[in-house]
C-alpha cells in the first residue's frame, strides 16, 4: 500500500468537509487533477474520461482507504453519488505518511478554488486545465474551441469563461 | 487444466511460454498434451521442470497458512504485507508464496425504478447496496512440509500484530 497516495485522498477529504464542500468522487478526482495542473506531484493516472479527468487509479485507492477503515462512504441523500468522510483509521495514514507544507497547502488552494463549483462546472475547469497542461494548447480561443468540441454540451461561451476562471486559478502562485 | 492452471509457473515455462495466438495451433495445445507433459517432468529426475510438475502431479502443492479477514486489516492495515514478510523471512522466500486480490468495489450506482414510478439511485434506496464492503482476499501458502510448524508460527506472529494494533508499523 502506498501511504503517500493513500494521504493525499484523506486531505482533499478534509480540506473538502473543511470548506463546507461535497465529498464525492467528482471533487475528490477533479480537484486532485487541478492540483496535478498547478504543479503538485500527484502519483496517480490520470485520463480524459467522459466527463472531464477521471482516473480509475483514485477510485482503487479510495477503495483501499475503505478496506481498512481510514475513510468511510455513505450515500448522498440529494441522490448524487456518494459522500466520503474520514474514518477511525484516519490517523494511522497520518502516522504513516506527512504530507509536506507545500502539498497541503496546494490541496487547501484547490479545494477553496473548487468549494461551490458544482459537477458541471468541475467538469468545465477541469477539462479546460487538461487542454492546456495535458494537451499542450495555450491560446485562450484555441482551448475554448476545443473543449467544445471535446464537450459540444459546452457551448462555446462556457468554454471561455471556464479556461479564463482556470487560468486564473492556475496562473495564481 | 489449462483453464485452471493459466496462472500456473509450469504452464509459464512450458512450451515456449505462452500460449499461441493462432487458434489453430492454440487447440492443438488440449489437456491431453498438458497432462502428459506433466507427467513426464515430474518422473523424469532430470527435466528442468520437475520441480514445479512434481508437487503439482503428487499432491505436494502449497497449502494455506493465513486468510486475511477484514476485522484483522482494520485492526493492523499492513497485517498481510507483514505476515508475508515474516514467512519469507521465516521460511525462506522460495517455501512461500502470496496470492491476493482487491480491494475492489462494484460499480453499484445503478438506477432503480421505485413502486411510486419515480427513478432512483441504488445507493439512495438501499442501504445494503451503499454499505457492501470492496471484496479483498488475500492468502499466504507455504510448501506442504511446513504446514502446522508454519501455521503456528504465522498465529504467533499474527496474535502480536494485533495485540500492538495500528501504533507502530512503518513504511510497509
Amino acid at each position: 500500500m502506498d501511504f503517500h497516495r493513500h494521504a493525499l485522498i484523506l486531505a482533499m477529504i478534509e480540506a473538502l468537509r473543511s470548506q463546507g464542500s461535497r465529498t464525492g468522487k467528482t471533487p475528490i478526482i477533479k480537484g486532485l487533477f487541478l492540483a496535478k495542473a498547478a504543479g503538485l506531484d500527484v502519483p496517480f493516472e490520470l485520463f480524459l474520461y467522459k466527463h472531464g479527468p477521471y482516473s480509475t487509479d483514485i477510485e482503487d485507492n479510495l477503495d483501499q482507504l475503505k478496506s481498512y477503515g481510514a475513510i468511510e462512504v455513505e450515500p448522498a441523500f440529494d441522490g448524487y453519488g456518494v459522500k466520503f468522510s474520514p474514518g477511525e483509521n484516519a490517523s494511522f495514514v497520518k502516522k504513516q505518511v506527512s504530507l509536506s507544507a507545500d502539498e497541503q497547502a496546494m490541496i487547501d488552494k484547490v479545494c477553496q478554488f473548487i468549494r461551490s463549483k458544482n459537477v458541471s462546472q468541475l467538469e468545465r475547469l477541469a477539462t479546460a486545465a487538461w487542454i492546456r497542461t495535458e494537451e499542450g494548447i495555450t491560446d485562450p480561443d484555441d482551448v475554448a474551441r476545443r473543449l467544445n468540441e471535446l464537450k459540444p454540451h459546452i457551448s462555446l461561451s462556457d468554454a471561455r469563461n471556464a479556461d479564463r476562471e482556470v487560468l486564473g486559478f492556475l496562473q495564481v502562485e | 487444466v489449462l483453464q485452471n492452471f493459466s496462472d500456473d509457473p509450469y504452464l509459464k515455462k512450458y512450451g515456449s511460454g505462452t500460449f499461441p495466438t493462432d487458434w489453430r495451433e492454440l487447440m492443438k495445445c488440449t489437456d491431453h498434451e498438458v497432462l502428459a507433459a506433466l507427467r513426464d517432468a515430474a518422473s523424469s529426475p532430470t527435466d528442468e521442470l520437475r520441480f514445479l510438475a512434481f508437487p503439482l502431479m503428487n499432491r505436494k502443492h502449497l497449502r494455506t497458512i493465513y486468510e486475511q479477514v477484514s476485522t484483522h486489516k482494520k485492526k493492523r492495515p499492513t497485517v498481510f504485507e507483514e505476515l508475508f514478510e515474516f514467512a519469507k523471512n521465516t521460511f525462506g522466500p522460495e517455501q512461500v508464496r502470496a496470492d491476493a486480490y482487491g480491494p475492489k468495489s462494484e460499480r453499484n450506482n445503478f438506477l432503480v425504478l421505485t413502486e411510486d414510478g419515480s427513478i432512483e439511485s441504488s445507493l439512495e434506496v438501499s442501504g445494503v447496496i451503499a454499505g457492501l464492503a470492496p471484496v479483498e482476499f488475500g492468502f499466504i501458502f507455504v510448501a506442504p512440509d511446513l504446514k502446522e510448524k508454519a501455521k503456528s508460527r504465522i498465529g504467533a506472529e499474527l496474535q502480536r500484530l494485533l495485540n500492538e494494533g495500528t501504533g507502530t508499523s512503518k513504511g510497509v
